[in-house]
Parts: C-alpha cells; sequence; structure tokens
C-alpha cells in the first residue's frame, strides 16, 4: 500500500483503476482477478485495509448505494491524478526498457552473426 | 498473546477434522486472559481459520466489513465469548479448507498491518491499566511491596510488572514491524 518512491504498487493501481467506475469491494476483487486472469487475487482482508488507506488519503470517496451493507466507491479527482502519474511513469520506464534492452539485443545479435562468420 | 499462534494453534486442530465450537475465557489478568478452545468431531468437509482484529468508525463500516469478508467466502465464528472482545475487537473467520494457505490477507504488507493493529491495541491497554494503577499508587489506596531487590520488586508488585513486560513486548514487536517495513519498501 505504500507509495514507495513515487510509485504505487501494482495492487493499488489496480484497485484505483477499478474504482474509475463506482462499485462496491468485492466487485473489485472479481473485476481484478479478471483483468489479471488471476494472477492478481485480492483477499477480503486485504481489500478492506486498502480501502480504508485509499480513502484516509482522499483517493476514493463513498458513493451512493443501494445495498447500504455495500458500500460503493469511486476515484476522487486525486485519485484520477495518481493514476495517470502512476501510467505515465510507467509509459516512460517502457519506452526506457526497450530503448535499452533492444538495443543490447541488436549487439549481441552483431556479435553472434560475427562468431558464425569465423 | 499473538493472534498468529492462537490461529496456528486452531488450525493444528481444524486440519484433523476437528471445528471449533465455542471459545471460553477464565479471567488471568486484565488484558490478558485463558481462552479454553472446546472443537467438536466432524466427518464434513474440513475447515481453516483466520483471525482478524479491526475498530470501525461506525456501524455502517462494520456491515461493510461483515458483508465484503461472507462476500467473499469467509464465515464468522460466533462463539466467542472472550472477555477481551470489547477492548480489542478480533473476527474469527472460517471457510473450507482446499489447501490450507487460504487466508484473509493476500499481501504482506496488509498482514503486517493486522499484526500491528493489534500489537498497538494491547499497548495502549496496558499503559491505560498501568496510568490507573498509578493513581491508585499516587491516592495511597494501595501500598506498593517495599522490597529487597528488583527480584523482590517483582515478586511484590506482579501486576505492574506484567503490565510493563506486556507493553515492553508489544514495543519490541511493533520495533520489529516498522525494521521489516523499512527493509522491503515494496511489499
Amino acid at each position: 500500500m505504500k507509495n514507495s518512491q513515487n510509485s504505487l504498487t501494482e495492487t493499488t493501481f489496480l484497485i484505483l483503476l477499478s474504482f474509475v467506475n463506482p462499485k462496491h469491494g468485492y466487485a473489485v476483487i472479481k473485476e481484478v482477478e479478471e483483468w489479471t486472469e488471476g494472477r492478481v487475487v485480492l483477499a477480503a482482508g486485504t481489500l478492506y485495509s486498502s480501502l480504508e488507506t485509499l480513502k484516509k488519503k482522499g483517493y476514493i470517496e463513498e458513493v451512493y448505494s443501494e445495498d447500504p451493507r455495500r458500500k460503493m466507491f469511486t476515484l476522487t479527482e486525486t485519485g484520477y491524478k495518481i493514476i495517470a502519474d502512476d501510467f505515465n511513469r510507467m509509459e516512460k520506464d517502457v519506452e526506457l526498457y526497450k530503448k535499452i534492452i533492444e538495443r543490447k539485443a541488436g549487439v549481441e545479435n552483431v556479435q553472434i552473426q560475427g562468431l558464425d562468420g569465423i | 498473546m499473538g493472534s498468529d499462534h492462537e490461529e496456528r494453534f486452531i488450525n493444528k486442530y481444524a486440519a484433523k477434522g476437528y471445528r471449533l465450537a465455542y471459545i471460553s475465557p477464565y479471567r488471568l489478568m486484565p488484558p490478558l486472559e485463558y481462552r479454553i478452545y472446546k472443537f467438536n468431531d466432524s466427518d464434513a468437509a474440513k475447515l481453516v481459520y483466520r483471525i482478524d482484529n479491526r475498530k470501525f468508525e461506525d456501524t455502517s463500516d462494520y456491515e461493510n466489513y461483515m458483508q465484503l469478508m461472507k462476500d467473499d467466502g469467509w464465515e464468522f465464528f460466533k462463539n466467542n465469548y472472550s472477555y477481551t472482545k470489547n477492548w480489542y475487537p478480533e473476527y474469527y473467520w472460517f471457510r473450507e479448507r482446499v489447501t490450507g494457505d487460504e487466508d484473509i490477507y493476500s499481501d504482506n504488507e496488509s498482514k503486517l498491518e493486522a499484526r500491528n493493529r493489534g500489537y498497538t491495541r494491547l499497548l495502549t491497554i496496558s499503559l491505560m491499566l498501568l496510568a490507573s494503577y498509578m493513581v491508585l499508587l499516587a491516592a495511597n489506596v494501595y501500598q506498593p511491596s517495599s522490597s529487597q531487590g528488583i527480584i523482590g520488586f517483582i515478586f511484590g508488585n506482579w501486576y505492574p510488572s506484567a503490565l510493563i513486560a506486556i507493553s515492553v513486548t508489544m514495543i519490541i514487536g511493533k520495533i520489529s514491524i516498522k525494521v521489516i517495513q523499512r527493509k522491503n519498501p515494496e511489499i
């Protein structure tokens, strides 16, 4: 849950992304599980703690729910800004990865070809 | 004292097919109590138990939590008659055992936070009791046993000594959690 070095954890990012559309806690668990094809399965206790933290930080807010036992939440403006910032950071990281790794792979290809030549 | 230990104890029996019938306490000394766990043998599916601890701002938060846990497939264990329930509410949950790894927490961070909450609560209660003891002491209601040396002091004043011991243990626990969190900022 911690914002370590200005990046969100994957779990937090996915939970926030799920709250782009208003929903209750269990719906978040289901949606994240579906999105990641079962790779990220949040336990209810973890999600509840996360809801409390995100509420306190002002990233999500409660909205009207027909079922009072299942509170609905959605992203606040701050929440939108937080995931947008994280998206931009990740996008830059991806570009950087491509640049560095592809260049490195390119050099290795050349070397392998060179060896083949001998 | 730790709910991890208690959880392991209950699950040891649950893995053999026993089901928890009720938990009844014997008052040892506040905030500690001695708990009796009554198990029933059962041929039905094996269960796995998890203990959560939380404090809610209002009933709607409490209901929201209970509903979320039930939606996720956990059943609430009702027959918990612990005295300490009002001081540091613990919630006993169970579900059918498949692998035995079923948990109410899916990452270390939230697990550590839960442990930290438990420590904080026990620490707060111990310090409060210690403070009221001091007040009574100052008001001369109790006379501390005059004693020779540290051993004599502990024997003569076992209750405040125990409260101090609990507080120190909880503080050490909280510090060790902080250390783990600092070492792994990513979890």
